[in-house]
């Protein structure tokens, strides 16, 4: 019961971050492809933009893995 | 590094001006700056006379006609500069292109009508072997003119109308015959004698019908024969294609590298005057203000007094610190550094004088991308996969990538021997072990999570003390506080982790949490009046930039776990073959995976993580005003 919960909780803290970075990336990855279509210099700094919110995802990792290899 | 440049001024008299520029454009390294940028100078913009304008106008036209004759031939682009063949000069190579110029345009408007001609003639037969049946016999006689119109089978009725107006303007001498062409499609054949041709074309358009033009070979011979003729036809043009397309290519290879060196010679004396309107000007005498490579002074000085002697001044200009913020920034790196400065270039050009990352891009990018790889075989494949992009590529961005993801490929085979990866787990079956730790062992996840952070808190503690040298060459007190509280309250927090997971003694929990204090009041003192609130946020930032390195981590995992899946499912289904190819094709995928992400995700943490420490950016490229014309061999 007790590896379940864990696991559903892993799951979570990880998908959940995943969901919030995909939703992130999404409206700062559309704005971008427009951005460049106006103005191509600016591709290095839209794939910074763009790769930024994926600390949260790390974090979501890390977290999870904290949950998995360190609870219980 | 960036090359040291010196501020050089250039005056002479006007009658030397185009000659200066040529000596210029042959040397190739001189950034001119804009007149705009010597307010100490009261000097208005250099402007055409009529009669330069007029010569430009002249030279982008016959650009513009060479150019289309290089497009036509389907020479393709060179980056090496041009050279000419033999004695050939400009002015000789623009005569016979004249005589050239409608030779090809005639050639290329032939193929352009055969090439229309070969997609229009099938959905030609193909509709008249569908009309075959209702072709009429007074089609063939000479007085008679033939008509073709397609309708939609909805609009039938429409062909009635049409025939009863037919009927009612030739006064019955007209004959039609109506028939389904396909499923959607009506078709009617008319035949009507020539007089009445006009009048039944007018009233043809006016019902806004498809018409289906007839060719003549159906008014001279039977509807069969005409088909066969145009099928004939049809099967010849190919040859006719490839007929004119050798002549094309014919001329292209006589004429390649003649045009080339007509269009870059052409190109280069219309940037001679795009250039001169950046130059100042007095009543007799104009003035160029540019920067060079310090050692390329005497090359420059000693070429403009041979060129044009002693009617030219050469000199340059102490440099002070609002010159300093101007200079345009030429990188000079070793060659193994010399990929990563586009990608500095990417992120912005190093300031005169400011600290350039590349080399240190050179050493960390590789290292981060083959952590994340981390794969003996992927790394291999991608060692081979850049040999042929180096072929490929001789130089400009594709050269830069096939460096740098070959020193990425080398350090994945080196990470891949420390975590004993060989496509995954496959080299397990081959003995091999990890000298390391094997990352996809859940008992070492730990392990590769620290060794990230470790990783990443030395890479930014590389960043900070970087960026304190930048402050202390600067003489930049704020930036020093600012740097030196980040350093101060890095090693605190991992004196402080230390403690917690019992690696330290707890002895050092006092000293660390003395130094958190330090390091924080460093930053909020750096910040100014908020930085009592900011500062603790930002050391909470910072604990955040470390974790970001946690990615490593993550992505290295997310490439083994896809190659163990990759293995598993090659094992799990019945047949050897199958296996195999679901095997090789999840492999490939995970190897373009592992060749895009770990790039990115290097780059990015070089950008934000790195960078922000001590790196501002916001220079001038060094682009010197160069001929595309090489020497004359």
């Amino acid at each position: 019961m007790e590896a379940g919960l864990m696991a559903i909780g892993a799951g979570l803290a990880i998908g959940l971050a995943a969901l919030a970075t995909g939703f992130a990336q999404a409206r700062i990855g559309s704005a971008g492809a427009g951005t460049i279509a106006e103005k191509p210099d600016l591709v290095g700094v839209i794939i910074l933009l763009v790769a930024i919110p994926e600390t949260m995802v790390i974090l979501g990792f890390a977290t999870a893995a904290m949950i998995l290899l360190l609870g219980g | 590094m960036s090359q040291q440049m010196s501020h050089v001024q250039i005056i002479g008299l006007k009658t030397d001006l185009l000659a200066t520029i040529r000596v210029l454009g042959a040397l190739g390294c001189v950034h001119i700056d804009d007149v705009d940028a010597m307010p100490e100078f009261s000097l208005s913009r250099l402007t055409l006379d009529p009669a330069m304008a007029r010569h430009a106008d002249e030279l982008n036209l016959r650009l513009l006609q060479v150019k289309g004759l290089i497009e036509t031939l389907d020479i393709s682009e060179d980056q090496r500069p041009a050279h000419a063949n033999g004695e050939d000069s400009p002015e000789r190579v623009l005569e016979a292109v004249d005589n050239l110029l409608p030779v090809v345009q005639g050639l290329a408007a032939r193929r352009d009508r055969l090439v229309s001609e070969s997609g229009l003639l099938p959905r030609f037969l193909s509709t008249m072997r569908k009309l075959l049946p209702l072709f009429l016999s007074t089609v063939r006689e000479p007085d008679h003119v033939s008509f073709g119109v397609l309708v939609n089978r909805g609009q039938a009725e429409v062909l009635d109308i049409i025939a009863a107006q037919v009927d009612d303007v030739t006064g019955g001498r007209a004959e039609t015959a109506i028939g389904p062409l396909d499923a959607t499609t009506s078709a009617m054949l008319i035949a009507v004698p020539r007089a009445a041709a006009d009048a039944i074309g007018a009233m043809l358009d006016r019902h806004d019908v498809s018409r289906l033009r007839l060719p003549p070979e159906f008014d001279s011979s039977s509807p069969e024969a005409a088909i066969a003729s145009l099928s004939r036809r049809l099967e010849a043009i190919p040859a006719e294609i490839a007929a004119l397309d050798r002549q094309l290519q014919e001329i292209a290879e006589q004429w390649s590298s003649r045009l080339r060196y007509c269009a870059a010679a052409l190109q280069d004396e219309l940037e001679t005057y795009q250039v001169l309107p950046q130059l100042g000007q007095t009543e007799t005498t104009f003035v160029l203000a540019g920067w060079v490579p310090a050692r390329q002074m005497p090359a420059l000085q000693a070429a403009l007094e041979s060129e044009i002697g002693e009617r030219i001044l050469v000199s340059t200009t102490p440099m002070t610190e609002e010159l300093e913020r101007r200079a345009p920034v030429a990188l000079e790196n070793p060659g193994v550094a010399r990929p990563f400065e586009s990608l500095v270039h990417l992120y912005s050009t190093p300031r005169y004088g400011e600290l350039d990352p590349s080399r240190f891009m050179a050493l960390f990018m590789p290292i981060f991308f083959g952590m994340m790889l981390g794969d003996i075989g992927y790394g291999a494949l991608l060692l081979v996969f850049t040999l042929w992009m180096r072929r490929r590529f001789k130089r400009g961005i594709g050269r830069d990538l096939a460096n740098i993801l070959a020193l990425g490929a080398g350090w994945a085979i080196i990470f891949g021997l420390l975590f004993g990866e060989l496509f995954g787990t496959l080299g397990e079956s081959v003995g091999l072990r990890p000298l390391l730790f094997d990352r996809a062992d859940s008992d070492h996840v730990i392990d590769l999570m620290a060794l990230a952070i470790s990783v990443g808190a030395a890479h930014i503690a590389l960043g900070l003390l970087l960026g304190l040298w930048e402050a202390i060459r600067q003489h930049n007190r704020h930036a020093l506080m600012e740097r030196g509280g980040r350093l101060v309250g890095l090693i605190a927090l991992f004196l402080l982790v230390g403690v917690l997971v019992d690696l330290l003694p707890a002895g050092f929990m006092t000293p660390a949490i003395a130094l958190l204090i330090v390091g924080t009041s460093l930053l909020a003192w750096s910040l100014g009046g908020t930085g009592v609130i900011v500062a603790p946020i930002e050391m909470i930032g910072l604990v955040g930039n470390v974790l970001s390195y946690l990615r490593i981590a993550a992505i290295g995992l997310s490439s083994v776990y896809l190659a163990l899946v990759a293995n598993e499912m090659a094992g799990i289904v019945g047949s050897v073959v199958v296996g195999v190819i679901i095997a090789v094709l999840l492999h490939a995928l995970n190897l373009v995976l592992g060749a895009f992400s770990p790039t990115i995700q290097s780059l990015r943490l070089h950008y934000v993580e790195f960078f922000r420490n001590f790196y501002e950016g916001g220079g001038r490229l060094y682009a010197p005003y160069r001929s595309r014309l090489s020497p004359r061999e």
